[in-house]
C-alpha cells in the first residue's frame, strides 16, 4: 500500500474502498438472519392454530357421540371437512375472518402393510408454487371397517394438513 | 506520504480520498444495521404465545401471587381458582378444564376470568383490575405488557375480552381453537315422574311428601358409575367441586291424583330442603347444612323465597353452585350427598313423592341428566 516513502496510491485506495464495501454487504446480509418477522414465527402460529382446530374436530361434544372428524373420515365427506376446518382454522374473535388456505390428505394401513392414502380435500385454493406451508397431523379413530377386509373392525387413520397463507 | 520537499503526491490524495469516502459510507451504515436488530417483536409473539398457552391448556392455580400486594395472606391451594372469592388467592389463570385436557376450557373459569374493571380500588379484593391484576398471572415477565385477550364462543353474540384496544402497529399474536364446557342440568317433569313411580303408586294420603335427590360425587368423579355410560374424562366429567349442578323440578301439579282430588289443593307448600351426606364407613346418613349462599332456590320460575316454607305451583328449581356442598361442615367431597325436599299439602294427598321408590340419581344417563355439552369458540391474545 506504501511504498518505501511511504506513500499510498490510488489503486490502493480503490482497493481498500472495494474491500470495505464488500465486508459491509457480507454483514448486512449475515444480520438479515437474525431479523425479526422470520417466517418461523409465522410458521409456529400456523401450525399451533391448524393443530388446534384438527384436535377441536376431533373432540365430541359429549361423552356419547363420536366426533365430527370421526364422522368425516367414516365418511370420507370432503367437503364436509373443507367447510368445517375452514370455519374454525379462520375463525376470528372480531368480524373479519383470516385468510388461511389448507389441503388434507388421510391414509391408514391396509391389512397387507400398504398405505392407503387418498386427497380428503383438494387445495382450497390452487397452489402456484410460492407458498410456505406448514403441517399438521391428528390420528382418528373410525368405527367403519376397511372394505378390503373380510372382519370389519376399527382402525386408525391419519388425517394430515398442508396449510399456508395467501 | 510526504518526501523531504514537503510535496504531498496527487496520487497519494485520490488514493486516500477514495478510501475516507468508502469509509464514511460503511461508518453511516451501521446505525442501519442495528435497527433490524430491535427484539421486541420477537419478545411480544413469545410472550403471547405463553399467555395463550398459560389459559388454554392450564387450570391454574390457587395459592400466594409473589410480588403482589396481598402477598402472604393466602393459604389456598388446589385448581379451583374460579370460585375463591378474594383475589389474593390467585395465583396463576389458567382456564382449562385440568391438566389432561388442553383447549378445553372450563365456563366457570371463563366467567370470572372476564369479569373485571379498569379502576384499580385496593379494598376491591374481588373483581381484577387491567392490568395489574393479569400481568400478575396470566401475562408475566417484568416489562409492563399491554394486552388485550378475547374469546368468542360459537351461539354467543357477545365476544369477552379483557385489555386495551389493539394498536395498528407491531403487536404480538397467538390465536387458539377452544371448546368451553358447559353444565349438566336434570328436569324432573311429569315424564319422567310417570316413568319412575314418584308419586304414581303411592297410594297414602300423607300429609308431608318427601322427594329425594341423589349426587353420588364418589361415583361421578370416578366415572364408574352404575349408568350405562362410563365417563372418565374431565371434559365430559360432571364434578360438584368445579360445576354448576342445577336441579329443575316442572310440572309438579301433574302429579296429584286427579280424579281424587280434581279440585286444586287449598295450600301446597315447600316446607323443607334438607342435606344428607353418606359417610364413608357409615350405613346411615349425616345431615350437612350448605351455607345458603351456595344454591339459588327459585320457586314457580320466578320467586326466591327468603325463608321456607314458600307456595309452590308448579315447578322448583335448585342451581347449586361449584362445590357446594364440601362447604358445609363435616362434608366429605367424595361422599354421595342426597336432597330432600318436603312439600306439604292440604287436604293430605299424592304429590311429588319417592319414599317408597328410589332417589332421582343425578349420574351419567342422559334420560336422567342433560350432559355438559361442549361448545366451539376462539380464543385471541394480543401482546404489545
Amino acid at each position: 500500500m506504501v511504498d518505501t516513502r511511504g506513500q499510498l496510491y490510488t489503486i490502493e485506495g480503490v482497493a481498500a474502498a472495494l474491500i470495505m464495501l464488500a465486508s459491509a454487504y457480507l454483514v448486512v446480509n449475515a444480520t438479515s438472519i437474525y431479523t425479526p418477522g422470520d417466517t418461523h414465527i409465522s410458521d409456529m402460529q400456523l401450525e399451533v392454530l391448524g393443530n388446534d382446530a384438527l384436535v377441536m374436530m376431533n373432540t365430541a361434544t359429549n361423552a356419547t357421540s363420536e366426533s365430527p372428524l370421526q364422522a368425516i373420515v367414516e365418511t370420507n365427506n370432503g367437503n364436509a371437512f373443507g367447510q368445517m376446518y375452514n370455519n374454525i382454522v379462520n375463525n376470528r374473535t372480531g368480524q373479519d375472518q383470516d385468510h388461511v388456505q389448507f389441503m388434507a390428505n388421510v391414509s391408514y394401513v391396509r391389512p397387507d402393510n400398504t398405505v392407503n392414502s387418498t386427497t380428503l380435500l383438494n387445495m382450497s385454493r390452487p397452489l402456484s408454487g410460492g407458498e410456505h406451508a406448514v403441517h399438521v397431523s391428528e390420528w382418528v379413530i373410525v368405527k367403519a371397517g376397511d372394505p378390503e377386509n373380510p372382519f370389519p373392525r376399527n382402525r386408525t387413520e391419519l388425517v394430515e394438513v398442508y396449510l399456508w397463507r395467501d | 506520504m510526504s518526501d523531504i520537499s514537503g510535496n504531498l503526491s496527487v496520487d497519494f490524495l485520490a488514493g486516500f480520498t477514495i478510501f475516507i469516502i468508502a469509509f464514511i459510507w460503511v461508518a453511516t451504515m451501521i446505525p442501519s444495521l442495528l435497527i433490524g436488530l430491535n427484539a421486541y417483536p420477537i419478545d411480544y409473539n413469545a410472550v403471547a404465545y405463553r399467555t395463550g398457552v398459560i389459559l388454554a391448556e392450564d387450570p391454574g392455580s390457587a395459592g400466594p401471587v409473589p410480588g403482589a400486594p396481598c402477598f402472604g395472606i393466602s393459604s389456598a391451594s388446589g385448581t379451583s381458582w374460579e370460585s375463591l372469592p378474594d383475589k389474593c388467592d390467585i395465583a396463576r389463570f389458567g382456564l382449562a378444564v385440568s391438566k389432561n385436557t388442553p383447549n378445553i376450557l372450563d365456563e366457570n373459569k371463563v366467567d370470572r376470568f372476564f369479569c373485571w374493571t379498569v379502576s384499580a380500588d385496593p379494598n376491591n379484593r374481588t373483581t381484577f383490575s387491567y392490568p395489574t391484576d393479569y400481568q400478575e398471572r396470566a401475562i408475566f415477565g417484568d416489562y409492563p405488557y399491554q394486552f388485550n385477550i378475547s374469546l368468542k364462543i360459537a351461539g354467543q353474540d357477545q365476544v369477552r375480552s379483557v385489555g386495551d384496544v389493539i394498536p395498528d402497529g407491531d403487536y404480538g399474536y397467538i390465536r387458539r381453537d377452544v371448546m368451553i364446557k358447559g353444565s349438566s342440568n336434570a328436569t324432573i317433569d311429569a315424564a319422567v315422574a310417570r316413568n319412575k313411580n314418584y308419586g304414581y303408586n303411592n297410594t297414602e294420603n300423607v300429609t308431608l311428601n318427601q322427594f329425594s335427590i341423589e349426587l353420588n360425587q364418589a361415583e361421578l368423579l370416578d366415572g364408574i358409575t352404575s349408568s350405562p355410560h362410563e365417563i372418565d374424562y374431565p371434559a365430559y366429567q360432571i364434578d360438584p367441586g368445579s360445576d354448576d349442578i342445577i336441579i329443575n323440578i316442572t310440572e309438579l301439579e301433574a302429579t296429584r291424583d286427579m280424579t281424587l282430588h280434581p279440585n286444586l289443593p287449598d295450600s301446597c307448600n315447600l316446607v323443607g330442603i334438607t342435606f344428607y351426606e353418606q359417610l364413608s364407613g357409615n350405613t346411615y346418613l349425616f345431615n350437612i347444612t350448605p351455607a345458603i349462599t351456595e344454591y339459588n332456590l327459585t320457586i314457580n320460575e320466578t320467586y326466591t323465597p327468603v325463608s321456607l316454607p314458600a307456595m309452590v305451583n308448579d315447578s322448583v328449581s335448585l342451581a347449586f353452585k361449584p362445590g357446594a356442598f364440601s362447604t358445609a361442615e363435616n362434608a366429605d367431597p367424595s361422599a354421595p350427598v342426597f336432597i330432600n325436599l318436603t312439600f306439604a299439602l292440604s287436604p293430605p294427598q299424592q304429590y311429588l313423592n319417592n319414599t317408597l321408590t328410589q332417589p332421582f340419581d343425578y349420574n351419567y344417563d342422559p334420560a336422567n341428566v342433560t350432559q355438559p355439552q361442549l361448545q366451539s369458540g376462539v380464543l385471541e391474545v394480543a401482546v404489545w
